[in-house]
């Protein structure tokens, strides 16, 4: 058991590795882009109010009534910030792809090589699927910690009486995308980061059944993914099925699809396994 | 160890950041604004029948609010429920309650608290089948369900109406085991109607034809029935609209209340209330008693009618916590009139927002009509105002737990 845990963790911290580049060049990004907002955003704002009193001479106040105080909801809600987390999202996802095909690529495939490692055939899964979160998680954090620098950036530009009284914490959990993305609500954040585990999940059981059957192996993950999205949204359409919008309480769905997503995660793993163990070819 | 360095410094910032964001959070959540109940005058104790939800709004903070459940005299933050709880969760406090401690009967049944009617031993349901299922919006067969709260035995019926299409139940009114149910419906010109039917649940019919259409009994275009959180009352009051101005396209700008009328379950009989020379008309009902005030604002004058010979004997005159409280104005779109004035238990419950340039509260009076005096007059309020906010303080679901006496 020690031993087993030893090569997972030898296999996830050379996973690691391979993925700090791209992942140091994510939040890199992240971090550029959010300074860029947090300086830009509010330096317009204070622009706008200065250019209207020279041009109007009008008062501070008046200057303050026409165009109103600034938040820092204002500077997070740009496409400064939004762009970043859009860009990590994808880069992830195709990162979810690069992390199995990298090991097909080139002359000599290094997948023969880490297939042939002394070590249960899974633990390669799961060494990526861990990476794959680390990175998620390092850009959460990324996005959390910019917010707090943010917000000190955002109140130094703007004089106190233009800025309006609203937290860091405020801000945050009113915009919409951190609502979903940060631990808000502990619930909601365990909830779509169990949706997109699963969904990795399912991703790296279509690679392998892709790798392992070719052409075949696209239309068995087609119709494998088609079938665990069915599976998924089946409890969606009861209300239908039984004619009646109430027949399920609310909670209900939820605990329904959540047993949906971990039969198709459970399954997933299970087939991953044999296509690992059995059909994988280099 | 050196090999593990990156992975364990990455997976310790995740942890340190995540963990102090959230441990952060919930400090800076423990600040949410508090509510509380301010007595002017009388004794708080007269509002525990009172179960509603009240909403903090401040308009520096723009999407995010506070939400308390004011529930047997406290208050509680409903914000904090599981995402599990706040999906069963409803504004309706009845709804919740019903859920709570009914769930199988509940289920398939809609969260439309006038669809719901309870009294000590039975809970009744009444709504149409479009209500459950939304695809079949044309369906014109009504559902009844009786549950007998001691035993759990739930009765179930299906019938049709005519006389209508398009039903819309607005009230039930029970008195077991028959019961008296009003709808509003489009007849074949499309044009809309107020019908009542009479079921007998010993012997449910299966399909049932208008005792009454209240809109040609007396004649009307546009009916409003009174509010009512008992439904167990034998008089059903209810007012005629008469349009008003019209604008420069020929669309009615207001509606009056051009005549009270009264509908006796028992008898299926309709008559008119005499108005009064000065003021507006008031009519409030409960069991075989029908009150019916003479609003002069400030004051109403209450008196009780007489269904059968008509006469009306004054009872006295109270002393309102404001002008306004308890008479909302009503849009003539609306099925119902009478939303903020409840007659429960021989006690008027008058409710009102009160909004002025820099607050905004919900208010209340009770007032005894056996001794015709204010035993609760107060406000809900921020236990503590930050300086330069502007919050808004407003109510959802007003309703009044009628059993709980």
């Amino acid at each position: 058991m020690k031993k087993s845990l030893k090569s997972l963790l030898n296999l996830t911290a050379f996973e690691l590795d391979r993925m700090s580049k791209f992942l140091y060049i994510l939040i890199g990004i992240t971090l550029g882009a959010n300074l860029i907002g947090y300086i830009m955003t509010p330096m317009r704002h204070v622009s706008r109010l200065n250019e209207y009193m020279s041009t109007q001479s009008a008062t501070s106040q008046q200057a303050l009534d026409y165009y109103g105080t600034f938040t820092f909801y204002d500077a997070i809600n740009t496409l400064w910030i939004a762009g970043p987390i859009a860009l990590g999202v994808s880069g992830l996802l195709i990162y979810s792809l690069f992390i199995w095909y990298r090991e097909w690529m080139g002359k000599n495939t290094f997948a023969y090589r880490l297939l042939m490692l002394p070590v249960p055939r899974m633990q390669l899964f799961f060494s990526k699927l861990i990476v794959i979160y680390l990175g998620i998680f390092s850009l959460i954090a990324t996005q959390i910690s910019s917010l707090f620098i943010g917000f000190q950036i955002v109140s130094a530009i703007v004089p106190t009486e233009w800025f309006a009284d609203m937290s860091a914490l405020q801000a945050i959990q009113e915009n919409f995308l951190f609502y979903y993305l940060l631990p808000i609500d502990l619930m909601y954040f365990l909830m779509i980061n169990g949706i997109g585990l699963v969904f990795i999940v399912v991703l790296f059981t279509l690679i392998l059944m892709e790798r392992s059957f070719s052409v075949k192996g696209i239309v068995m993950g087609i119709m494998y993914g088609a079938s665990a999205l069915a599976l998924t949204l089946f409890p969606l359409f009861l209300t239908d099925i039984f004619q009646n919008q109430y027949i399920l309480y609310g909670s209900e769905t939820i605990m329904i699809v959540a047993s949906m997503l971990l039969v198709i995660a459970v399954t997933s793993l299970f087939v991953s396994r044999h296509l690992l163990n059995k059909k994988i070819t280099i | 160890m050196t090999k593990y360095s990156k992975l364990i410094s990455i997976v310790a910032l995740c942890l340190i950041i995540l963990f102090g964001f959230s441990i952060y959070q919930a400090q800076a959540q423990s600040g949410a604004p508090e509510i509380e109940l301010v007595t002017e005058e009388g004794d708080s104790a007269e509002l525990d029948l009172l179960h509603t939800v009240a909403n903090i709004y401040d308009y520096a903070s723009y999407n995010r609010s506070t939400s308390y459940e004011f529930k047997n005299g406290e208050f509680e933050n409903i914000d904090n429920q599981s995402v599990i709880q706040r999906m069963d969760y409803t504004f309706s406090s009845a709804i919740n309650r019903y859920i709570e401690d009914y769930r199988s009967f509940m289920r398939g049944k809609t969260r439309v608290t006038d669809h719901f009617t309870e009294t000590d031993d039975y809970l009744l349901y009444t709504a149409m089948q479009s209500d459950v299922n939304w695809r079949q919006y044309e369906d014109n067969t009504l559902s009844i369900s009786v549950l007998d709260k001691e035993t759990g035995e739930e009765q179930a019926h299906e019938t049709l109406l005519t006389g209508g299409s398009y039903h819309t139940v607005i009230a039930a009114y029970v008195d077991y085991p028959s019961i008296t149910i009003v709808t509003q419906a489009a007849d074949e010109n499309l044009d809309t109607d107020w019908l009542i039917y009479s079921v007998d649940l010993t012997d449910p019919e299966e399909e049932l034809t208008p005792v009454i259409n209240l809109g040609l009994s007396v004649e009307s275009d546009n009916i409003q029935f009174s509010s009512s959180q008992t439904k167990t009352e034998r008089f059903i009051p209810f007012r005629s609209l008469l349009a008003g101005k019209t604008d420069e396209y020929g669309q009615v700008m207001d509606h009056t209340a051009s005549a009270y009328y009264v509908y006796d379950t028992q008898t299926q009989a309709v008559k008119e209330i005499p108005s009064f020379e000065e003021g507006q008309t008031v009519v409030l009902s409960e069991a075989e008693t029908i009150l019916v005030g003479n609003d002069l604002g400030e004051e109403i004058q209450w008196n009780e009618w007489t269904f059968d010979d008509e006469s009306l004997t004054e009872l006295g005159t109270t002393e309102m916590a404001t002008p306004t409280i308890g008479r909302i104005q009503v849009d003539y779109y609306n099925r119902t009139f009478n939303q903020g004035l409840h007659l429960v238990d021989h006690h008027i419950y008058a409710y009102e927002d009160d909004y002025s340039e820099d607050r905004s509260r919900p208010l209340f009076q009770v007032i005894d009509i056996d001794s015709m005096s204010t035993t609760f007059s107060g406000y809900f309020a921020l236990k503590e105002t930050p300086e330069g906010s502007q919050v808004e303080l407003s109510i959802y679901e007003y309703s009044l737990d009628h059993l709980q006496q």
